[in-house]
């Protein structure tokens, strides 16, 4: 009778202290949370904005130490959006111990002056025997502004810049009034003779924010060259928009 | 009285045996490093991963190939440094995916014998895998483009954030 009690006594005791013991995995984990832009099928001003969600990293667990673990499997969820447009990704089960690397990535066409909109990008770390045991989130808040261009007159030739004609054009602002301070007084074209309903698309018209107090950022990263589109009527789009600029 | 022991014992086994495991409750021991807040504590090999890995992963999607065009342009790469970078970009993304999955197929069989997978060369793998690419992409592109996109990854780290075991 002891012998069997002080049995029972043993078992009891040591399910509880492998499960404390080994049910703990060692996690790794890293995310990026990417906004990226492409000109929108109506070609400018409109833009794509895509938001990419990736996440990499394990969860490492010594099964033995983990009562029923070795049959375990794990699994992510991510989601991502940008305001109605909105993405998501179950994975298949792997190993618990595997290391994972996915992603998932929403757009959305948006004209200058759309917005603010959010989303989040979200992930679920998720085990088939404890459910999920690590989540992510992260918020992120899009307002998107520009400023164009049109040329105020003639071109005036600048010589030549990688084997092409270079003119600067003066250029009046089609929507200054209250944008971010992207405000250049010409700009250098390789195009000789626009007409002054051009508009000019610079690399820095389109900016975002993540709050509205942050500071703008360049949706496409600086550099590269000017584009140009001929004759498009200005749009009705009105830009509301203030805030420094970075 | 045996009886009422033997069962009592048959209760024991199957709660440590069966029921523990599907009410585990894990723990997570972790700290986490924001790029928004401490850009200078993720670590540019990692940065430069996530990058690559992103910019590879849109080159080769026909849907998506158009936003690696902006990104690499507007970078300042010029037209021959396009192509170049973006067949790195590529080869980075895939070369990560099969050394994952030939990680994952050593971690499976050490999950089912219960044995840990030392994950630490793998790690190493990649960090050489990151070093090489720059080293190429440092091979075709010229200063300019080579310091923007740098900078470009630097600030990219602002979207990124790690957890690391405490």
């Amino acid at each position: 009778m002891k012998k069997a009690l002080f049995l029972l006594m043993l078992i009891v005791a040591f399910s509880g202290r492998a499960n404390a013991q080994g049910c703990v995995p060692t996690i790794s984990f890293s995310d990026y949370d990417s906004v990226w832009a492409a000109t929108g099928p109506n070609g400018y001003p409109q833009a794509t904005v895509y938001r990419s969600y990736h996440i990499t990293g394990s969860a490492q667990m010594i099964t033995e130490y983990c009562p029923g673990s070795q049959n375990a499997q794990h699994h992510e969820v991510l989601t991502t959006s940008i305001g109605t447009a909105s993405n998501s990704l179950t994975t298949n089960p792997h190993c618990v111990s595997c290391s994972f690397n996915d992603t998932v990535t929403t757009s959305l066409n948006m004209m200058p002056g759309d917005g603010p909109v959010s989303g989040n990008s979200t992930s679920s770390l998720v085990c088939s025997l404890a459910g999920s045991f690590y989540y992510s989130s992260r918020s992120k808040y899009f307002e998107i502004a520009a400023t164009w261009d049109h040329a105020s007159g003639p071109g005036t030739y600048d010589g030549q810049s990688g084997g092409e004609p270079v003119y600067i054009y003066n250029v009046t602002h089609y929507c200054s009034n209250g944008t971010p301070d992207y405000n250049p007084s010409s700009l250098s074209v390789n195009e000789p003779n626009a007409a002054t309903d051009t508009y000019f698309w610079t690399p820095n018209a389109i900016l975002y924010r993540l709050t509205t107090t942050s500071t703008w950022s360049v949706l496409w990263p600086t550099g590269g060259a000017t584009d140009y589109g001929y004759s498009q009527a200005p749009s009705s789009h009105t830009c509301t928009h203030t805030g420094p600029q970075q | 009285m045996k009886h009422w022991l033997l069962v009592a014992l048959f209760v024991c086994l199957g709660a440590a045996g069966f029921a523990r495991p599907q009410q585990m409750n894990m723990q997570t021991n972790v700290r986490i490093i924001n790029g928004a807040d401490t850009p200078e504590q993720i670590p540019d090999k990692k940065a430069y991963f996530h990058v690559m890995y992103r910019i590879g992963k849109f080159a080769q999607d026909p849907t998506t190939n158009p936003v690696a065009d902006v990104a690499l342009a507007r970078l300042g790469f010029i037209s021959d440094e396009t192509p170049q970078a973006k067949r790195i970009f590529i080869n980075f993304a895939n070369q990560y995916d099969a050394d994952e999955a030939e990680f994952n197929k050593l971690a499976t069989a050490n999950d089912a014998k219960g044995v840990r997978t030392d994950k630490t060369a793998f790690e190493s793998q990649i960090d050489k895998l990151v070093a090489d690419t720059r080293s190429e992409l440092a091979s075709v592109l010229g200063t300019n483009s080579l310091l923007n996109f740098h900078s470009f990854v630097l600030g990219e780290k602002k979207h990124m954030r790690i957890a690391v075991p405490q």
